[in-house]
């Protein structure tokens, strides 16, 4: 009987969604966190392999307190399920073993608990193969690292957390109570850190930790990093002991589960019938009821359908778990953030919280959106609704809209708890200057918007897609095609980048400024193309069961009349003209160059110059400098004073100087008594030949050509490249003597 | 007011052909749509709710064009589907007054009190705070109900409304129907005969997609009189008696075998006369007899 239980068990995860998104979250994560320094979990990596043993040991003890709240959704479930769904009259009165039964859920379930904790190993090995990573920060893969972490932290912490949550949920009966224990042991493991952090006895804080970060820490307190490179650490020491300790408390929690469960039914309060209510089953009339159709009741229908598409969203276990899955990641790192690093502390300024938010919390955000667009897309067919809601005289816009708002307001939530953790965080570390505006501004503007853009692009997905699997995969192909296809097509420019500008990177002197204005325009195109998006979501919305393609263009040309057909116009008139002016800005009046085009260059400015590498050169004996710097414009000018001397026994025939590229540069010569003036209002691959009295002598500036007729208003538009060929407005002046 | 339904047709892509040339016109009152079960009944319903496509073929409803005017339809719509799914983690009462909302009984206090009503009407009071995932088929089909009547309309389709309730929930159904059904298009489609019988003024038989009978269940009855005859045989003499007559249905009462057969004179052979009912015109109409 047990094997049948614990199959049963182990297959229906096996099948299910829950199991296979948050494995997927936490490869992601890991993934992300292994190769690339803008995602973070736990520390930063720092001067060891990013694949070191230890690193992926210490991934795995942090990843098995994190999925704690996962391991509480399988365990949860597979302990209340009989009751959830009323078949443990029927089960329980069949002749089965009381420890068969338990036993089996509970180590079927805490068994499919330990499978998103594998992702962390995916991720890692993965990302080490990704184009974008330093092939010299990863060592090769030490496999016996994967599997004792798995051994020694994965299972013993799973079946330890599955135990408490198993006997709560057996003895409870309740799913509010198994996920309210689960947090109380999340938080009060987190004070008893804090209790026994001063403990001077290293020896026994090594053992009493349940979840075994301590006795990892302390056994390798002192490993260097080619010993955190190179050695995994399994059961030995105090680690030994601690797994063993704390698998047998695991043991008695079940043990005492068994001891007081029972397969009798409890006695529940029967609730009196009001002896009214049947009375009044006949009789009631219906009442007449006045009907609105106009815009106002459209209005109506979509807040009515956002209070309750919300409602039941923030209700679903995924939801829970990952939204507790991301706080648990982001706050300690917000908490933490002012003591990065050998003894270093900083001021937990505003714009430094919101790179730690980003870090540990977008990706979440961003997975949510990916899987619940597809959930609420595919929501009414999914439970066979369909029909009665699209048969009903609301239009299409409501439902869309109020969907797509549902989603963005659970993103907001999530944003607004955050945000209020990083001003506590501010708070309690003494550091008073708040700075509500750039909070609200950055998390609430620029970065809603750009959810806003997935979550329209992922609804528009799914809404063409035949089904919710191929919605999904169209998505995230369509994402990874956007980010990844253009460098190999040699195509640099945000304007094919979905939802894409300049990363703005804020600074206390000018905020913003300098890369706001091209900010804007991008902004301006991407949101005129979602809205475009949004008004074929609707025109396409899938109402009713006909699925071809003929006749939902039918259908589509039906609803293209009034406010839908206007905005449809309007945006895509403003995407053509927003993107037209944006190509004039950054292609004609400036060109924008890939990183190909940059190598290219740089490869014929060797080729060219090459043979004046052997060149006697006179050497700078003497500079003098005045820089102005214009910050918000991102200029500056430059004059300088240089005094060449030629320290070479023989007479020099020629003087190279290489320019920089960005800027007009003037140069002013006397060579032997002869004024030598040179205007470069560009740079360019060309070779001044000039021919002063005494020798022939010429100078080279060997730089790419720009155009030179600029319009200062319109320059600033682009992305990084352009702005620094924006920078050109400056002069600089090299006068030589 | 009319219902026009006029040369409607469509195919399956997997080659079903599901309306072939249906039309039909349906006056205010009880329609009701019989045909077994695969018959095109509940294509032919979707399609009148908008949400199916025809191949050809139009419908009007008054001066309304159904397949163009979809959304002024909608507003005058009742529909319950054959089968339906719930909404997850929702109570009745919060589910059909947004259905309600969705309707466009926009005002709350209205909207509150109809909900209240059609609760009280479908027997789901005392379950108005249960989620709806935890109600019984039954109740499901009650609460299915319930929302078709939401916001009084003037063309009611339901699909296979009974199945699943009970003798008196059925009962209590009808009665509710009837009552709404005086001054409303009502269409009913039902492989259950007796329900025809007991509320339709007017019925359609249809099978393979095709309109094989259309008028009023009297009128469908007296084409019969005096040509079904009944015998009770032996299980063995069933294969037998096919073959020598036309067999139009065939039932088991108390066990042993009754037929009935199509004959225009006597046929003799211990068959007795049987005043024919709709069932007869049913099996009649559908083997192909007439």
């Amino acid at each position: 009987m047990f094997k049948q239980f614990f199959t049963f068990e182990v297959r229906f995860w096996l099948r299910s969604w829950m199991l296979w998104v948050f494995f997927l979250i936490v490869a992601l994560m890991f993934f992300g966190a292994a190769s690339s320094d803008q995602i973070t979990v736990g520390s930063s990596l720092k001067n060891t392999y990013r694949n070191a043993p230890w690193v992926v040991e210490n991934f795995y003890v942090v990843c098995s307190l994190l999925t704690l709240l996962m391991t509480t959704a399988f365990v949860n479930s597979a302990a209340s399920r009989d009751f959830a769904h009323n078949t443990h009259q029927i089960l329980f009165s069949t002749p089965i073993r009381k420890l068969d039964y338990l036993a089996g859920r509970f180590l079927g379930s805490a068994l499919i608990a330990t499978i998103p904790l594998l992702g962390v190993s995916v991720g890692i090995l993965a990302a080490k193969y990704m184009p974008w990573v330093d092939a010299e920060r990863w060592g090769p893969v030490v496999w016996s690292a994967h599997w004792k972490a798995i051994l020694v932290f994965a299972i013993p912490n799973t079946l330890f957390i599955a135990a408490i949550i198993f006997a709560i949920a057996v003895l409870t009966r309740s799913t509010v109570v198994s996920f309210l224990g689960s947090l109380a042991l999340l938080a009060g493991y987190g004070i008893s850190r804090v209790l026994t952090s001063d403990l001077k006895n290293q020896k026994l804080a090594a053992l009493i930790d349940p979840f075994g970060i301590d006795p990892f820490l302390y056994a390798t307190k002192y490993w260097t990093v080619a010993e955190k490179n190179t050695l995994s650490i399994g059961y030995s020491g105090y680690l030994l002991w601690n797994r063993l300790i704390w698998l047998g408390v695991g043991g008695l929690i079940f043990a005492f589960a068994y001891w007081r469960f029972s397969f009798a039914e409890r006695t529940e309060k029967k609730k009196k019938l009001k002896a009214q209510e049947s009375v009044s089953i006949t009789s009631t009339a219906i009442p007449a009821s006045a009907r609105n159709f106009g815009a106002g009741a459209e209005w109506l229908q979509f807040w009515g359908t956002v209070k309750i598409e919300f409602k039941r969203l923030v209700k679903t276990t995924t939801f829970i778990v990952i939204t507790a899955f991301a706080l648990l990641n982001c706050v300690p790192a917000l908490i933490y953030s002012n003591t990065e690093g050998f003894g270093n502390t900083f001021l937990p300024v505003t714009y430094r919280l919101l790179e730690v938010i980003a870090g540990t919390l977008y990706l979440f955000l961003i997975a949510m959106i990916t899987y619940f667009a597809g959930v609420l897309a595919w929501e009414e067919r999914d439970s066979g609704t369909d029909e009665v809601h699209d048969a009903l005289p609301s239009p299409e816009w409501p439902t869309y809209l109020a969907k797509l708002t549902a989603l963005m307001s659970s993103i907001v939530i999530i944003l607004a708890v955050v945000m209020c953790a990083a001003l506590l965080v501010q708070f309690f570390h003494g550091y008073h200057r708040y700075q509500f505006g750039l909070f609200i501004a950055n998390l609430f503007g620029i970065d809603l918007l750009g959810f806003v853009f997935l979550a329209i692009l992922a609804f528009f997905i799914h809404v063409i897609s035949p089904n919710k699997y191929v919605g999904y995969f169209g998505y995230i192909t369509f994402l990874l095609l956007t980010t990844f296809v253009w460098q190999p097509l040699h195509i640099a420019t945000y304007l094919v980048q979905f939802g894409q500008a300049q990363t703005m990177t804020y600074s206390d002197f000018y905020g913003y400024r300098p890369f706001l204005e091209s900010w804007v325009w991008f902004m301006l195109y991407w949101t005129a193309f979602c809205i475009f998006m949004a008004a074929l979501t609707i025109l396409l919305w899938q109402r009713g069961r006909e699925t071809s393609w003929r006749s939902r263009i039918r259908n589509a040309r039906l609803r293209y009349h009034g406010a839908v057909r206007l905005i449809a116009i309007a945006a895509a008139i403003g995407f053509v003209a927003t993107g037209a002016w944006i190509f004039y800005n950054t292609k004609v009046l400036n060109t924008v160059r890939s990183e190909n085009d940059n190598d290219r260059l740089q490869a014929d400015y060797e080729k060219t110059y090459k043979k004046f590498e052997k060149q006697p050169e006179p050497r700078v004996t003497d500079v003098k400098y005045a820089i102005d710097l214009y910050p918000e414009s991102r200029n500056m000018t430059m004059r300088g004073q240089q005094t060449i001397v030629n320290q070479t026994s023989k007479p020099l025939t020629e003087i190279h100087f290489t320019l920089a590229s960005d800027y007009q540069t003037t140069i002013d010569m006397r060579v032997a008594g002869d004024a030598v003036h040179h205007e470069d209002p560009g740079a360019g691959f060309r070779e001044h030949t000039f021919q002063p009295r005494r020798a022939a002598e010429r100078y080279v500036h060997p730089q790419p050509d720009r155009p030179s007729d600029r319009v200062p208003a319109r320059q600033r538009i682009g992305r990084q490249e352009q702005t620094q060929a924006l920078r050109a407005q400056g002069k600089r002046s090299d006068a030589c003597a | 007011m009319e219902l026009q339904i006029q040369n409607l047709s469509k195919v399956y892509q997997n080659g079903v052909r599901a309306l072939d040339n249906v039309s039909l016109t349906i006056p205010v009152g009880m329609y009701g749509l019989l045909g077994p079960n695969g018959a095109g009944k509940s294509t032919l319903m979707r399609t009148i709710a908008t949400l199916q496509e025809p191949d050809s073929g139009e419908i009007h409803l008054g001066t309304l064009n159904v397949l163009r005017q979809k959304q002024e339809l909608r507003k005058t719509l009742g529909y319950l589907p054959q089968e339906f799914g719930v909404y997850p983690r929702t109570s009745a009462q919060e589910m059909l007054g947004h259905l309600a909302l969705l309707k466009g009984i926009t005002d709350s206090k209205q909207r509150k009190d109809t909900v209240e009503a059609l609760l009280h009407r479908t027997n789901l009071h005392e379950h108005r705070k249960k989620a709806l995932s935890g109600f019984s088929g039954g109740m499901r089909q009650r609460f299915g109900i319930a929302q078709a009547l939401l916001g009084d309309p003037r063309l009611l389709i339901v699909d296979e409304p009974t199945a699943g309730l009970d003798p008196g929930e059925r009962n209590r159904f009808y009665s509710l129907l009837s009552e709404i059904g005086e001054d409303v298009i009502v269409i009913l489609s039902t492989h259950i005969v007796e329900d025809v019988m007991e509320l339709c003024t007017n019925m359609a038989v249809i099978h393979q997609g095709k309109v094989l009978f259309a008028g009023a269940p009297s009128e469908a009855v007296k084409s019969l009189e005096g040509r079904i005859w009944q015998k009770s045989v032996a299980k063995s003499e069933v294969k037998e008696h096919e073959q020598r007559y036309r067999v139009i249905s065939s039932k088991l009462i108390a066990g042993k075998p009754l037929i009935h057969i199509y004959s225009a004179e006597n046929p003799g052979n211990g068959f007795t006369p049987v005043s024919a009912d709709l069932e007869d015109v049913f099996f009649s109409r559908i083997s192909g007899i007439e």
